[in-house]
């Protein structure tokens, strides 16, 4: 192999574990957040981490090679391509679930994993999360779904109204409507947090 | 305090909430996405392997070869054409020497002769020609016996 074939060879190596690196780091930075963003929209654990599963592998497949600060609209595009897929086909599910005369087990019900919490949170400020978080979610549970992608892609993942907007394939203005309408709804519901 | 920097308080405590309990997720919910994390770069690796082993050092090779292609291409286009062959049984002389040769071919006296088939008949013939002149003379020696 020539020498200068050789050396773009190896610049394109380097270029691949660069990338691969960051890629890397920009998905354990959202994956968290992106997983509660699923969960508050569809409401199942498996369903969410699934959806936040399918997300990744699309942005590593297609859009790895983009540069490095659009990732993160795309991805959380694809994640809300992807609950709302998620969404049509529960509804479909449940549909056909309902005529059946039992109901299945949901899965991991006795994985001792799935119960288990975080080590770096103590547990009394964990009970007051729960109740607190419990409340929260109730309340955003209650949101149209548009206010409430909207506001957790603002207020959790930080995504300006320009990103939140491509995101959500929607106009800035309908962005910061949804917001603003989410923010006093759950202000409405919540009153002051503690 | 104003109806909006309510808010945006509201708005700050909400998302430390959020985020709080983002990072308390369980440890079932850190290892799926942790492996999810792992797959998506093992796929993103292979993705470019592939391309890399597929077409090695295809920055220099792909533009190279598509000009190539191109230039091929034009040549074949606007290149000078090669003179076409004379079309079969055209008019002129081409038709005459095409008819001659069908005409040996068709003949089976022909080919006979060629492959040697009627060989006595050639001896027999020679053989005539060698004794024809000998008989003639002595037809001319022999004495006129009708008084002439």
């Amino acid at each position: 192999m020539p020498a200068a074939l050789r050396g773009d060879v190896d610049r394109s190596d380097s270029n691949a574990q660069t990338v691969q690196h960051s890629l890397g780091q920009f998905l354990a930075s959202v994956e968290l957040k992106a997983f509660r963003i699923a969960q508050a929209a569809l409401r199942h654990e498996d369903d969410a981490l699934d959806a936040v599963q399918d997300a990744m592998l699309q942005l590593a497949r297609a859009y790895a090679d983009r540069p490095a600060d659009q990732w993160k609209p795309l991805f959380y595009r694809i994640l809300e391509n992807r609950i709302r897929d998620l969404q049509r086909r529960r509804s479909v599910r449940d549909r056909v679930m309902s005529w059946l005369p039992f109901t299945a087990e949901p899965d991991g019900s006795n994985d001792p994993l799935a119960t288990a919490v975080s080590p770096e949170v103590p547990v009394l400020r964990r009970i007051e999360l729960d109740e607190t978080m419990s409340a929260l979610q109730q309340a955003l549970a209650a949101l149209p779904r548009r206010q409430q992608q909207v506001f957790l892609l603002r207020t959790l993942e930080g995504l300006d109204v320009a990103q939140t907007a491509h995101a959500m394939g929607c106009s800035p203005g309908s962005v910061k409507t949804h917001y603003f309408r989410a923010l006093r709804a759950l202000r409405a519901q919540l009153g002051d947090l503690k | 305090m104003s109806e909006r920097h309510e808010l945006a308080a509201f708005e700050r405590q909400l998302g430390e909430l959020l985020q709080r309990e983002a990072d308390a997720a369980s440890g079932r919910v850190r290892s799926r996405l942790n492996q999810a994390r792992h797959a998506a770069l093992v796929e993103a690796g292979e993705r470019r392997g592939a391309w890399r082993q597929s077409l090695p050092g295809r920055r220099i090779w792909l533009p190279a070869a598509g000009a190539l292609a191109a230039v091929a291409l034009l040549a074949q286009v606007l290149g000078p054409r090669p003179a076409a062959p004379p079309p079969p049984f055209a008019a002129g002389a081409g038709v005459v020497m095409r008819a001659q040769d069908m005409t040996l071919l068709t003949d089976r006296d022909g080919l006979a002769l060629v492959e040697g088939g009627d060989g006595q008949f050639y001896e027999w013939a020679a053989a005539q020609a060698r004794s024809a002149p000998a008989s003639a003379a002595a037809a001319d020696d022999e004495p006129d016996t009708n008084g002439g």
